[in-house]
């Protein structure tokens, strides 16, 4: 039990590794996320429904179904795996990406559906105005839209952050338990409350755990508030 | 409001009725119970085993028989908080032990009824020719940059074991950075079905009950602890006692060995 504040080095591992896959998660989601969600709020289009239910899909499945069809599509034996590694030489699963792309197929829904709603309500109309005064279409798009739909931008990143904090089935399934590699702090906190005795650094962990999803939360709130103020 | 009552006393009978059914239901079933029904809490690892032999058991004695299958620590707790079990069934003497010095076991009837043994395995289409003798020692060569699949040695009883024999072979120190710790035996082994790690430990009767996976070394079954599966009579149910005996018998032995039990 020695380290930073009592916390041995494993505790540490986990509690980087989930940050570190936080952050890869909500960085790799947001652009996508801001397109997806503005082609939904504005065009309707063939098969619109479908993909709408896809991006869904991983909203109401149980996340280990999720981690198992993950691994049934991107693993060793699928044809997208054996391509990958053929021509690569990478193994998605029980890797450092798994427990990203698991991630990123959990919260994706969150951030999508909050960028969506918000777009929906930027008015229409100031759009066409840019775009009468000259301003390009990819203008309009990042001085026009992304700044009024700001806040549900704002808290769908940080829930897309926060949900992939607490990413559990998806990534014990698709990226495994390894320690320094996958194993997140859920993770680790599910490791240690196998073992007897080990009461004490789960209470540690849930109490991190506890306090990164506060300040996570806090901070997208100051900046939504920072932003209704400008 | 009228309407309303009358809503609340028709919701009411239909409750009634339905409770009362339930508890009929249970009387016939404690009626049975005291006749022919045995309750069996069984880990989970003898599920397949278990069907078949309670298939025969039911056709010799007329019985029938309730299997409840979960890992043994959660059926040694259910016992412990008051769950009605006639026979326990499980993976290891510890819980076993357990349950008897709680006061469960009647009558000392707790008895050794089968063993496993741990194996190592690689997907079926893998180069890894099955063993000679000294492939164990091969081991980290073998595994590479990939990873070898077993239980999680800190909490799953296969990944104990597994790691008590890869330490007897001097080999846990080489090979700890590569294990790729699973949450139970059962997804180590999904997981070299699935080629995502070249090999893996698991229960020799794991490894019998996949066509994907291939035997291609065993550890011997002095390098762990003993992996018995151990039965104790939990109730003063007489067909109780006929299963108990059953488990142990002449008749029971070949399907123990076909589902790659050791007796």
């Amino acid at each position: 039990m020695n380290g930073i504040l009592g916390f041995n080095e494993i505790e540490i591992q986990a509690i980087i590794l989930s940050l570190k896959v936080a952050v890869y998660c909500s960085v790799i989601s947001l652009p996508l996320a801001l397109i997806l969600g503005y082609k939904m709020a504005r065009y309707s289009f063939i098969g619109k429904p479908i993909i709408e239910g896809l991006i869904h899909l991983p909203l109401v499945m149980p996340p280990v179904t999720t981690g198992y069809l993950l691994l049934l599509l991107l693993g060793s034996n699928s044809l997208f795996g054996q391509w990958l590694y053929q021509t690569f030489g990478i193994k998605l699963a029980f890797s450092f990406s798994a427990a990203v792309i698991a991630s990123i197929f959990v919260s994706f829904p969150l951030i999508v559906r909050s960028i969506r709603t918000s777009m929906e309500m930027v008015d229409p109309g100031l759009e066409d105005a840019s775009r009468i005064l000259g301003a390009s279409k990819l203008k309009t798009f990042f001085k026009v839209t992304i700044p009024l739909a700001a806040p549900g931008i704002i808290s769908g990143t940080i829930l897309a952050f926060a949900r992939s904090l607490g990413e559990f089935g998806a990534t014990i399934t698709f990226a495994g338990n390894i320690v320094g590699e996958t194993q997140t702090l859920p993770l680790a906190i599910y490791a240690y409350m196998q073992v007897p005795g080990q009461e004490g650094t789960t209470m540690r962990l849930v109490l991190v755990s506890v306090v990164i999803s506060f300040i996570a939360m806090a901070l997208s709130e100051w900046l939504i508030k920072r932003r209704k103020k400008a | 409001m009228r309407l309303a009552y009358r809503y609340i006393n028709t919701l009411l009978l239909i409750s009634l009725s339905i409770v009362l059914l339930l508890s009929c239901n249970n009387l016939s079933n404690k009626k049975q119970n005291e006749k022919q029904e045995v309750t069996v809490f069984a880990a989970a690892s003898l599920t397949n085993v278990l069907h078949e032999i309670v298939d025969s058991f039911e056709v010799k004695y007329q019985a029938s028989v309730k299997l409840n299958l979960a890992s043994s620590g959660a059926l040694a707790r259910q016992i412990q908080l008051g769950a009605s079990a006639d026979v326990y069934l499980s993976a290891n003497t510890q819980w076993a032990n357990y349950i008897d010095s709680l006061g469960f076991v009647k009558q000392n009837l707790i008895q050794e009824i089968a063993n496993n043994s741990l194996v190592l395995i690689a997907p079926k289409n893998s180069d890894i020719q099955l063993f000679k003798t000294d492939i164990l020692l091969d081991l980290p060569v073998l595994i590479g940059e990939g990873y070898l699949s077993m239980g999680d040695p800190n909490h799953v009883p296969a990944g104990k074991y597994s790691k008590q024999a890869l330490e007897n072979y001097n080999l846990y120190s080489k090979v700890s950075h590569r294990i790729l710790p699973t949450k139970d035996v059962r997804t180590a082994l999904m997981v070299v079905e699935m080629n995502e790690a070249p090999l893996g430990i698991v229960f020799s009767t794991d490894a019998k009950s996949s066509e994907k996976v291939k035997v291609v070394g065993n550890f011997s079954i002095s390098s762990h602890k003993p992996i018995n599966y151990v039965a104790a009579v939990c109730s003063n149910n007489k067909t109780a006692l006929l299963f108990y005996n059953f488990l142990n018998s002449e008749e029971t032995l070949p399907i123990w060995i076909k589902f790659g039990f050791i007796k």
